[in-house]
C-alpha cells in the first residue's frame, strides 16, 4: 500500500493530477502484468491499461474506502475490461493465438535459459486454467494479494476465494506433470 | 512451482508505453475548481469569528486588568461596605500610632527631665563622663534620677592621674 494512500486518493478525488499520477506509478505495472498473462498480447495489455487507467480517473470519485485497498478496487476494474476484451473478440484465446513476442517478454525478463523454460511452461500451463483460476493465481501468488483483497477484486467471499485457489493450484500442478 | 510463478514479476510494461500513458490520461483529468460548501463556508467563518471572539478577550483582560473582571463578575457581595472598612482600617492604626506616641512622651519625661532638656553635645559629654567615673569607682552606678551626682571630664582625669 501506498504511504498515505488515503489523502492521495483524496486529492486524487479532487482533481489534483499529481496525486492521481502517483496511483498510476505505484499501481500500473502490477495491473499491466496482470492483464498481460491473462491476454498474452503485448499491444492489447497496453491498450487495456490504459483502460483500466480511464476508466479509474473517471469514476474514482465513485470509489469509497470502505476496508479494502484501492488496489483491489483497480483488480475488478482490470477484470471487468479482460472480460469485456474477451466477449467483444472471441471466447477464450488458445495456445496458438499467443502472440511471440508475450514468449520473448518473458524471455527478456529471464536470464537463465533453463528457468527461461520452466517459466515457459508454467505460463502455458496458467493459460489452460479457467479465467477465475487464473486471476487467483496471478493475484496470489505472483502480485501477494491477501485472500481479503483477492475476495473484493473477485466479488467473492473469502472463503469462496481460498476453495478457488486450493483448486487452481492443484490443476496446475497437475498440467505440470510431466 | 510458486518459486517459478514469482519469477513473473519480472514482467514490466514499456517504459515508452507507460509514459505516454500517463501524460494521456493526466492531460484528461478535469481542471476543477473545487468550491466549498454552504457548511463547509459556515465552519471556516465561525472558526474565524471565535478566533477574533478569544483576540479581543484576550486584550480586554490585558488591558483592563482585575477591574474589568470585577466589573463583570456575577458574584458581588452585598453586605461588603469597603469604604466603612477602610475608615475603620485606618482608624485603629491612628490610635495605636497616637498611643504609642504618648507613652513615649510620658517616659521621656519622667526619666531624664534635665538631660532631655540639655543640647545634645552635652548630653553626650556627660554620658560619657559618668561611664568614665563608674569605671573609676568614682560615681555611683546607673543614676536613675536628674540629682545624681555628675563628674565632670577634669575630675576624671584627675584621679585617673593620681
Amino acid at each position: 500500500m501506498l504511504d498515505g494512500e488515503k489523502r492521495i486518493i483524496q486529492r486524487a478525488k479532487r482533481g489534483e493530477a499529481s496525486a492521481f499520477g502517483l496511483l498510476y506509478d505505484r499501481y500500473q505495472p502490477q495491473i499491466y502484468r496482470f492483464i498481460f498473462l491473462k491476454v498474452s498480447r503485448r499491444e492489447e495489455a497496453e491498450d487495456l491499461t490504459h483502460q483500466v487507467f480511464l476508466q479509474a480517473l473517471q469514476h474514482i470519485g465513485e470509489y469509497e474506502d470502505v476496508g479494502f485497498p484501492f488496489t483491489s478496487w483497480l483488480y475488478r476494474i482490470a477484470r471487468n475490461e479482460v472480460i469485456d476484451h474477451y466477449r467483444t473478440k472471441r471466447q477464450a484465446i488458445s495456445l496458438d493465438d499467443v502472440a511471440p513476442e508475450y514468449f520473448a517478454t518473458l524471455d527478456r525478463a529471464m536470464e537463465d535459459a533453463e528457468r527461461r523454460m520452466d517459466v515457459r511452461r508454467v505460463t502455458d500451463a496458467l493459460k489452460q486454467l479457467k479465467p477465475e483460476y487464473q486471476d487467483v493465481i496471478i493475484m496470489r501468488f505472483i502480485e501477494d494479494l491477501s485472500p481479503k483483497e483477492i475476495a473484493v477484486a473477485l466479488q467473492k467471499s473469502e472463503g469462496a476465494v481460498k476453495l478457488l485457489q486450493h483448486r487452481a493450484v492443484k490443476q496446475l500442478q497437475q498440467l505440470l506433470k510431466p | 512451482m510458486m518459486d517459478l510463478l514469482k519469477q513473473l514479476k519480472r514482467i514490466t510494461p514499456d517504459p515508452s508505453f507507460s509514459a505516454r500513458s500517463r501524460i494521456e490520461l493526466l492531460a484528461q483529468m478535469p481542471m476543477r475548481i473545487v468550491r466549498p460548501s454552504i457548511w463547509q463556508l459556515f465552519g471556516e467563518s465561525m472558526a474565524s469569528a471565535g478566533a477574533l471572539a478569544l483576540v479581543g478577550m484576550l486584550l480586554l483582560v490585558a488591558v483592563g486588568g482585575f477591574s474589568a473582571w470585577n466589573f463583570l463578575t456575577p458574584l458581588r457581595i452585598t453586605s461588603l461596605d469597603p469604604a466603612g472598612l477602610t475608615a475603620e482600617a485606618e482608624a485603629i492604626d491612628i490610635q495605636i500610632q497616637l498611643a504609642g506616641v504618648g507613652y513615649a512622651d510620658l517616659q521621656a519625661a519622667e526619666s531624664t527631665p534635665a538631660a532631655a532638656d540639655a543640647p545634645l553635645p552635652e548630653r553626650r559629654q556627660s554620658i560619657a563622663t559618668h561611664k568614665l567615673a563608674e569605671e573609676l569607682g568614682l560615681a555611683e552606678p546607673a543614676p536613675t534620677t536628674t540629682d545624681a551626682h555628675t563628674v565632670t571630664i577634669d575630675e576624671a582625669l584627675d584621679a585617673l592621674a593620681e
